[in-house]
């Protein structure tokens, strides 16, 4: 552990959100690569990229994602892999808000691990701005305060909250009710 | 390895297990809604089809104000809502029309429409708290759209043309006929047979 005094603490909560992140990338490039043909298709449709580009900006994105993922967990390199990240997740908040200003909120944005019959929303974009910002914070912590190494209660507590991430992406996108469902 | 550090890692494993099981039951919830049959207003047989102009007609609500039946109305849709005072189903649906008024009100009309003795009614409105609701009873109204079983509902769209109808028991039933009309589908019925054809045609 990084220590019991307040800069220990805070270099430990941001290696373990480090481990959190670097899972998620991690397992969002996975998703990518699994579902190729899929991934494809949102990128033309959502990303808007043109059908011959498709292909490299899949395989550029799953290249960025495992990138970051690695140098997150590397002690030596997070600040550059939490940089990555934040721009990652910036880049996807962008792309969200540009579909939602044109009016495609239906459009399948393949930042769902599986179905989702939810539009596009706010929900969305607070969920990457809130990933921007913890890697961000992550970024300031390992460039200011110094980094610890990746343990293993680190890869525990990621995995935990990678579930916890997995439980709220399936909640969300469950069909919304119609408002007033509740009164 | 201290004490703290083993409840440490016995905290992060009871966050994972529960993190899963929160996803597979989120997930199995998704399932199921997409599973089960759609739970849609059923539609009966009646003398008006989906897309026919809605009869036109202009009655006089029991508070004496006048009340403008089908045809275009500024723009909005309406909602009749056939019921009766001696109708349990028709009062359990109540709460769920005052829900529907409120969250559909940017577009939707609702009104309340029933036949026989106008006193026995007023009663009834004055029981259930519906003043807010226009409040017609009309033998005629219920004839023109085919009305023969309670509760039934009939949508009519922004241009006075019949969007939706069917038998309305549930909160379900009456949400349905907004999505038909959302959807373009009249009715359950054709939204099944649509999705079986769906089925036949990708072999599933």
């Amino acid at each position: 552990m990084g220590g019991t005094s307040l800069a220990g603490t805070v270099q430990s909560f941001a290696a373990q959100m480090a481990a959190f992140q670097a899972l998620l990338l991690a397992a969002s490039a996975v998703h990518k690569a699994v579902r190729w043909t899929h991934s494809l298709t949102v990128m033309r449709q959502f990303a808007g990229v043109p059908e011959v580009l498709a292909g490299s900006s899949l395989a550029a994105a799953t290249a960025f994602e495992l990138t970051a993922g690695a140098l997150l967990m590397l002690p030596a390199y997070r600040t550059t892999g939490a940089v990555l990240a934040a721009l990652i997740w910036t880049l996807y908040a962008v792309l969200i808000v540009r579909a939602i200003v044109q009016g495609r909120r239906d459009v399948d944005c393949g930042c769902s691990f599986g179905p989702t019959s939810r539009p596009l929303g706010s929900f969305q974009i607070a969920r990457n701005l809130v990933l921007a910002a913890l890697a961000v914070f992550i970024a300031l912590v390992s460039a200011f305060r110094g980094t610890v190494p990746t343990q293993g209660t680190f890869l525990l507590g990621g995995l935990a909250l990678l579930a916890l991430y997995g439980a709220l992406d399936q909640v969300m996108a469950l069909q919304p009710l119609r408002s007033g469902e509740l009164t | 390895m201290s004490f703290l550090i083993a409840s440490q890692i016995a905290l992060w494993i009871g966050l994972l297990v529960l993190g899963v099981v929160c996803m597979a039951l989120a997930r199995q919830i998704g399932v199921l809604h997409q599973r089960i049959a759609p739970a849609g207003a059923l539609s009966l047989r009646q003398p008006l089809k989906v897309g026919d102009p809605a009869p036109e007609m202009s009655l006089t609500a029991l508070d004496g104000a006048t009340v403008q039946i089908g045809g275009v109305r500024g723009g909005r849709g309406q909602l009749l809502l056939f019921l009766s005072p001696d109708c349990r189903v028709c009062d359990a649906l109540l709460p769920a029309v005052r829900s529907a008024q409120g969250a559909e009100r940017q577009w939707l009309d609702i009104v309340l429409a029933s036949d026989g003795e106008s006193y026995a009614h007023a009663e009834f409105v004055r029981e259930k708290h519906l003043s807010k609701f226009p409040y017609v009873v009309s033998e005629h109204l219920g004839r023109s759209y085919g009305v023969a079983k309670l509760p039934y509902a009939v949508l009519i769209d922004e241009a006075g043309k019949l969007s939706s109808t069917g038998l309305v028991n549930t909160r379900e039933h009456l949400e349905s006929l907004f999505v038909a009309k959302e959807t373009g589908v009249g009715n359950i019925q054709q939204f099944l047979g649509q999705r079986g054809q769906r089925r036949a045609s990708s072999g599933e």
